[in-house]
């Protein structure tokens, strides 16, 4: 049976109160034996204090009669004898006074008529050294005492005591004793049951004080505990102020909680806020854009989106670095942000990052548009007012669509993509513009683009629009490049340097994928062919997307290319992403199985899986992984990324398979990714993505470094 | 102390009595009654308390009166006519006791004693009270003597006297002495008719067995004197107030103090006669018993 501590501490009270309750009861026991003994004692005490009397007393009283009756005795005063006699015949105790002479003849007894005078007394021998005798008898005392002319014994005179009167006053005394025992007794009880009952209160005050002052706080407690469990930090609702450990347990506790609960918050802030720019990102925007459309249309109010996106941001992180588009992009959040405060979002309104140069502004309530369009053309105008690099020709500047709720749609999905087309049709008119979206010319636009690609795509001329960056796939500790990751790139004639998500999503949508794919092999094949045969370890890497990875004339194609380019299928590397690979598991495997047979190596890329899936990675049959790029950017701030990064590259170097390690960005990165046994990396970090004639110069110059 | 005659007129304020007494603190209580009542009466005379003063024995009392430490002395004969051989003491006044001033000594010896008479006494003991006593010494004593017997004192009652002689022993009280007779201490015993007839010196579980075998004659019973030289207005004041006491509740309280005395009587010739009478008696006894 489980005992807690409260039935634990009662059983402890209880035990204690028993035992007292059984000490008072012995004590109580041995002080009655004791009080009856001490009764008798002195009982006792008191009869032989009285026998000591009497007999002091009867010797006393003799002795003064065997004195004052020498004369009397003498000259056989017997008036004067009996004078002498009768105070002492008087006293209650004294059962008879004999006088009589040498011969032991009774000379007087009290008596007037002094019936049994001159007759012998019994035993009336003279004391033999002349002082009085005691002689103690069952009920009486007789005490014999000389009487003496000079040194002559001329008789004596015995006095008889009573004895029973000592046993009368020796047992009235004990009647007494007892008597005021009993009311010592009542009176003790009484004080013993106050006794008891103060210990009895006590005990049970001491438990409800421990109840109360330490089972109740640790009660609480566990139910703090279970709230915090369930993510209820609500405030403690127990005392801290207490200076005991049970204090230091909650505070410590309330530490706890607050510190979960600010944790808390920074990670729901993290998850909803953009950190770089400290904007709220995609997601957040999603769910207030979806709160504000749900009061929107109940209030039938309206509201305005702006999409915005850095014109030729690409060309800034790449003449000047990172950093500054880092610092291109928090500028722009804040002024944007500066802007939007200063014209009112309205009660709905948010401002957001939507990732790379992408940012957001709802505006809602009366004048919404106006708001809107005043926001944007100021956020153009502070962009164009910042100082040009040297580096780069012309001034930042943006391309900002919007879109207005409910005209151009009543969707946080169908406003969306209005304000994304309107945004485009602002790039497509030269950027640094605001547009507003024209329904009709906006879905022509797209369209446009897409038969625009799909007609260069079939005419067999898209390979001189479209065009492959490589990214370097390196050694992590020499640096050297193993292989490279094509990534496809549109240069439109009207639209510029247009990146992957402009149309790479829309394309593949648009059943363009096969024909994008064997358009990339192609040209990466191409492109190179020398730099892969100088060195058959090198390769080179391309993404499949679901449609080429489930066409069946996959194998034949890419057979047929590797012959044209003459490059070793060894060389060639295809990316299939891991969660494709899992739609169809079986028939993923045979898929590899295929590929392999024909010497093409795959990569599975974008893996982020947990150690479930990855204690079946040995079954892949691929060349390596390719971890995350989620995954390996947040392993420096979150733990459980970090632990993750180190579960895969173990779990693939336990099934002999290689990791490469994406978006890696700095060194610390490498450190820990090295640490956990990861070889391979890339990313802005280590190389940035550079042409095909760029990669032939770059490996000619390690060439000759290592040289 | 203070005496009448031998002070001035200022200073005559007190009475003094004087007794013969070995009981002083017994006596007292008798005497200072009558005393008090007596001196009620003085005041004209300046006098205004009494005072009591006892001596062992005659001489002694002779000589206080010779003194004139005392004014007045109430006795028996036998000391009485001591008192006025040997201070010139004067008779004032006779006590009287069951209508008569006379008493007389009783021998009694116990029934189965033998004794019938005086002369059966030779060679036996008596018991007498003391030497002062006129009934239990000096008559007794003279009697033996008149019986032609010889007495002779014992060292202790319980002594045995020579062959022919009466051994007489002081008793010191009448009760004593029949006490004595009764247990065989002694044979037999001298009292007054007064004191046989008394149950509390002669207790009747005793009398019973006890027989008075000889009586003496008639004697005055006490007599009052007074000092000589004693104002005679005094000294009349003083009998005039002793012969009027019984005629009041508290001269008869006092009289009855006074040893149970009925009243007094100036004493006539017969009276003074039977008192010098005893002289001889007296004298007997002193030259051939003591």
């Amino acid at each position: 049976m489980r005992l807690g501590l409260s039935a634990r501490l009662s059983l402890l009270v209880a035990t204690v109160l028993v035992l007292a309750l059984i000490a008072f009861a012995w004590f109580w026991t041995g002080l009655r034996q004791t009080e009856s003994e001490i009764a008798q004692r002195a009982a006792a005490l008191l009869a032989e204090r009285a026998r000591t009397d009497l007999a002091v007393r009867a010797t006393q009283t003799a002795d003064y009669l065997g004195q004052a009756l020498v004369n009397p005795l003498f000259y056989v005063d017997l008036l004067s004898i009996q004078d002498l006699l009768a105070p002492v015949q008087r006293q209650a105790d004294v059962a008879s006074v004999v006088v009589y002479d040498q011969a032991g003849r009774m000379m007087h007894d009290g008596s007037v008529d002094l019936a049994a005078f001159g007759e012998q007394v019994d035993n009336g021998l003279l004391p033999a050294d002349g002082k009085p005798v005691l002689s103690w008898g069952r009920e009486l005392l007789e005490v014999t005492a000389p009487i003496r002319l000079d040194e002559r014994l001329i008789g004596a005179v015995r006095i008889g005591f009573h004895l029973n009167p000592i046993e009368t006053e020796s047992a009235a005394a004990r009647v007494e004793v007892d008597r005021q025992l009993s009311t010592l007794h009542r009176r003790q009880g009484q004080s013993f049951a106050a006794l008891g009952i103060a210990i009895l209160v006590l005990g049970a005050g001491t438990a409800w004080l421990i109840a109360r002052g330490w089972l109740r706080p640790i009660q609480e407690l566990a139910v703090m505990s279970r709230q915090l469990a369930a993510g209820l930090y609500a405030k403690m609702p127990i005392s801290s102020k207490r200076q005991d450990e049970l204090g230091e347990l909650v505070r410590a506790f309330e530490q706890m909680s607050e510190s979960l609960a600010s944790h808390e918050a920074a990670m729901r802030r993290e998850a909803q806020e953009d950190s770089l720019t400290g904007l709220a990102n995609r997601r957040r925007f999603g769910e207030q854009l979806d709160r504000a459309l749900r009061h929107l249309a109940q209030k039938r109010t309206q509201a305005a989106l702006v999409f915005f996106d850095l014109d030729a941001f690409k060309q800034v992180n790449d003449a000047l670095g990172h950093e500054s588009g880092d610092f291109l992009l928090r500028e722009t959040a804040r002024m944007l942000s500066k802007a939007a405060e200063e014209l009112g979002l309205g009660e709905h309104g948010i401002v957001a990052r939507l990732g790379g140069d992408e940012f957001l502004a709802l505006f809602t309530g009366d004048q919404a548009e106006e708001r809107a369009r005043l926001c944007a053309e100021r956020l153009l105008a502070d962009l164009n007012g910042m100082r040009p690099s040297q580096l780069l020709a012309r001034n930042p500047s943006a391309s900002a669509g919007m879109a207005v709720y409910p005209a151009h749609g009543d969707t946080a999905k169908s406003l969306l993509k209005a304000a994304d087309l309107a945004m485009y049709a602002a790039k497509r008119a030269g950027g640094g513009k605001l547009c507003r979206f024209e329904p009709l010319a906006a879905e022509g636009d797209y369209e446009n683009l897409l038969a625009d690609l799909t007609q260069q795509l079939r005419e067999g001329n898209a390979a001189a629009q479209l065009h492959l960056l490589y990214q370097p796939i390196v050694d992590l500790n020499s640096r050297k490049t193993l292989g490279v990751e094509a990534l496809i790139r549109w240069h439109h004639p009207q639209l510029g340097e247009l990146p992957p998500v402009a149309f790479l999503q829309p394309a593949l949508r648009a059943g363009l994928g096969i024909e994008l794919s064997r358009l990339t092999v192609k040209m990466a094949l191409t492109d190179l062919a020398d730099w892969l045969n100088q060195d058959p370890a090198r390769f080179v890497s391309i993404n499949l997307d679901q449609a080429s990875w489930n066409d069946g004339e996959l194998l034949t194609r890419l057979r047929e290319q590797l012959a044209d380019a003459g490059v070793k299928p060894q060389q060639l590397c295809l990316e299939l992403p891991e969660r494709l690979y899992w739609d169809q598991p079986e028939q993923s495997q045979r898929q590899v199985a295929r590929l392999r047979e024909l010497g093409v190596q795959m990569w599975l890329d974008d893996v982020d899986g947990g150690a479930e899936r990855a204690s079946t990675m040995r079954h892949f049959r691929v060349r390596g992984i390719k971890l995350d790029h989620r995954l390996v950017a947040g392993m420096l701030r979150k733990p459980e990324d970090l632990r993750q990064v180190q579960v895969l590259i173990q779990v693939a170097i336990d099934a002999q398979l290689e990791v490469v390690a994406e978006a890696v960005e700095s060194e610390a990165q490498v450190k820990l990714l090295t640490a956990a046994g990861c070889t391979l990396g890339q990313g802005f970090g280590l190389v940035m993505p550079i042409s095909a004639a760029d990669l032939l110069k770059r490996e000619a110059t390690d060439y000759a470094a290592s040289l | 102390m203070l005496w009448l005659t031998a002070a001035t007129a200022a200073e005559q304020r007190v009475l003094v009595m004087g007794r013969l007494s070995d009981d002083p603190g017994g006596y007292i209580g008798r005497l200072q009654p009558l005393l008090d009542y007596v001196v009620a009466d003085l005041a004209d005379f300046g006098v205004e308390r009494g005072q009591v003063i006892m001596a062992r024995d005659a001489n002694q009392m002779a000589s206080y009166i010779r003194q004139e430490k005392v004014d007045w002395v109430g006795d028996t004969a036998a000391v009485a006519l001591l008192l006025i051989d040997r201070s010139d003491a004067v008779p004032l006044a006779m006590v009287a006791k069951h209508g008569s001033t006379r008493y007389r000594t009783v021998l009694f010896a116990r029934r189965d004693s033998g004794i019938a008479n005086i002369a059966d006494l030779a060679g036996k003991t008596i018991a007498f009270q003391n030497s002062n006593s006129t009934s239990a010494y000096y008559l007794p004593a003279g009697m033996l003597l008149d019986a032609g017997l010889r007495p002779a004192i014992l060292v202790s009652p319980l002594e045995k006297p020579a062959p022919g002689v009466v051994g007489y022993a002081f008793s010191r009280l009448e009760a004593n002495s029949a006490a004595w007779v009764h247990k065989r201490v002694v044979d037999a015993a001298a009292v007054s008719d007064q004191d046989w007839e008394d149950t509390a010196r002669v207790p009747d579980s005793f009398r019973k067995d006890l027989r008075v075998f000889a009586e003496s004659p008639a004697v005055p019973r006490g007599v009052e004197l007074v000092r000589p030289g004693l104002d005679p207005a005094l000294r009349d004041r003083i009998l005039q107030r002793l012969l009027g006491a019984p005629e009041s509740e508290a001269g008869r309280k006092a009289l009855s103090e006074y040893f149970r005395t009925e009243r007094f009587v100036v004493p006539d010739r017969e009276d003074l006669d039977d008192l010098y009478a005893l002289r001889p008696w007296l004298r007997r006894v002193r030259e051939e018993v003591e």
